[in-house]
């Protein structure tokens, strides 16, 4: 008896186990059908993603790269002028090396970037270089003003020429009042000029991104002003000295017409 | 009673002899008037302007305008000075091209700056 008990024991083990195991098997496969129609929506929805990102980053990468060609082309304009000095080229040249660091950099970090959250603020850094509202006008302006005090350098230089060859005429006994006039104008407009001109490139060259808008806005706004109005006197001052050496060459070819007729008039004398 | 022949004959020869003397009397005033014309031009003619009134003879006077006049024979030298002079302040004035010959790219100079003004 005992032994029938256990032998119905074990068959019934035999028959229970298995239908149990069916039956976990089935729960699972549940299981794991839902959860693959899970990770196809996923899977959609990170290509998406992933797409937006890649746009976002394109963008951003192109727009770091026609900075970095403005830059460049700041740097070309600074080696090919004759006129800047040494060390306002090479502060200029500084400041623009480390425009061109932060954006190389930013470009790396931007294509590191696997989330548009951390993407979104290195895209909003982009900007905050200033390149077009600081760095190139404070580059240019730079330029026109080391330029400007050569230029009227070269104009008083000029002046002082005139200035000589003045007093040549008048000692040979030429009436010359209106070429000191022209002259005297024209030291005051070369004067103004450089005056105008000259602080501007210590004005502006200081500025950085962060002084935009204020007060960058401000000073850039007076020195393009400053420098105009430097251009228009030295223009002035060319006009002056120009007005000078006609009046001059006037005295003397009259001279010469005088003379001729003098020696004419003796030649029919005699 | 009659005269002899030979005292009229005396006679007529002395009256011709006084008529001749009356008449070289009355011609010698002029002689001496053209001296003294004479001497004064040659006094106006040594420079002397006092000349003019020390004698009041009309000819004199005329004689005198026109020495003055005259004078002007040095005139056409003065001219031949001032040409002279002329040549000699034509050689002192500068070449202005040759002054100015350094300066000549200034206007370059300008454009290029106004140049560099556009691109501000």
């Amino acid at each position: 008896m005992h032994r029938r008990i256990t032998i119905l024991a074990l068959v019934m083990a035999l028959v229970a186990v298995p239908t149990a195991a069916l039956a976990l098997d089935d729960d699972v496969t549940t299981t794991e059908t839902d959860r693959a129609s899970t990770d196809v929506a996923s899977d959609a929805e990170t290509d998406r993603h992933r797409d937006r990102l890649d746009r976002l980053k394109k963008r951003a990468l192109e727009a770091i790269d026609r900075q970095l060609e403005v830059l460049g082309k700041l740097l070309n304009a600074i080696d090919e002028n004759r006129f800047i000095t040494p060390g306002h080229a090479g502060r200029l040249q500084g400041d623009i090396h480390n425009a061109q660091a932060g954006l190389n950099n930013l470009a790396r970090q931007i294509e590191a970037a696997t989330t548009l959250e951390e993407l979104r603020p290195l895209i909003e850094a982009i900007p905050g270089f200033q390149i077009g509202h600081v760095m190139v006008p404070k580059t240019h302006q730079v330029i026109v003003s080391d330029a400007m005090v050569a230029g009227a350098g070269k104009l008083e230089q000029f002046a002082d020429r005139l200035e000589e060859v003045i007093a040549r005429f008048e000692e040979a006994g030429y009436d010359v009042d209106e070429a000191w006039r022209l002259l005297e104008a024209m030291e005051d407009h070369i004067a103004a000029g450089a005056s105008l001109a000259d602080p501007v490139a210590e004005n502006v060259i200081g500025l950085q991104p962060e002084d935009w808008p204020d007060p960058a806005q401000g000073i850039l706004a007076a020195g393009r002003a400053d420098l105009e109005e430097a251009g228009e006197n030295l223009r002035a001052a060319h006009g002056n000295g120009k007005d000078i050496v006609e009046f001059l060459r006037g005295l003397h070819d009259a001279t010469d017409v005088a003379t001729t007729d003098a020696a004419g008039s003796d030649a029919a004398g005699s | 009673m009659r005269r002899p022949a030979i005292t009229s004959n005396v006679s007529r020869q002395i009256v011709t002899a006084v008529a001749a003397c009356l008449v070289f009397i009355a011609c010698a005033p002029t002689t001496g008037t053209t001296d003294e014309t004479t001497s004064v031009v040659t006094e106006v003619g040594s420079g002397g302007k006092a000349a003019v009134g020390e004698d009041a003879n009309p000819s004199t006077s005329a004689t005198t305008d026109l020495t003055t006049e005259t004078t002007p024979p040095s005139e056409p030298e003065e001219p031949t000075t001032t040409t002279s002079s002329t040549t000699t302040t034509t050689a002192a004035v500068p070449d202005l091209d040759e002054e100015l010959s350094e300066f000549e790219d200034l206007e370059a100079l300008l454009d290029e700056l106004d140049d560099l003004l556009a691109d501000l």
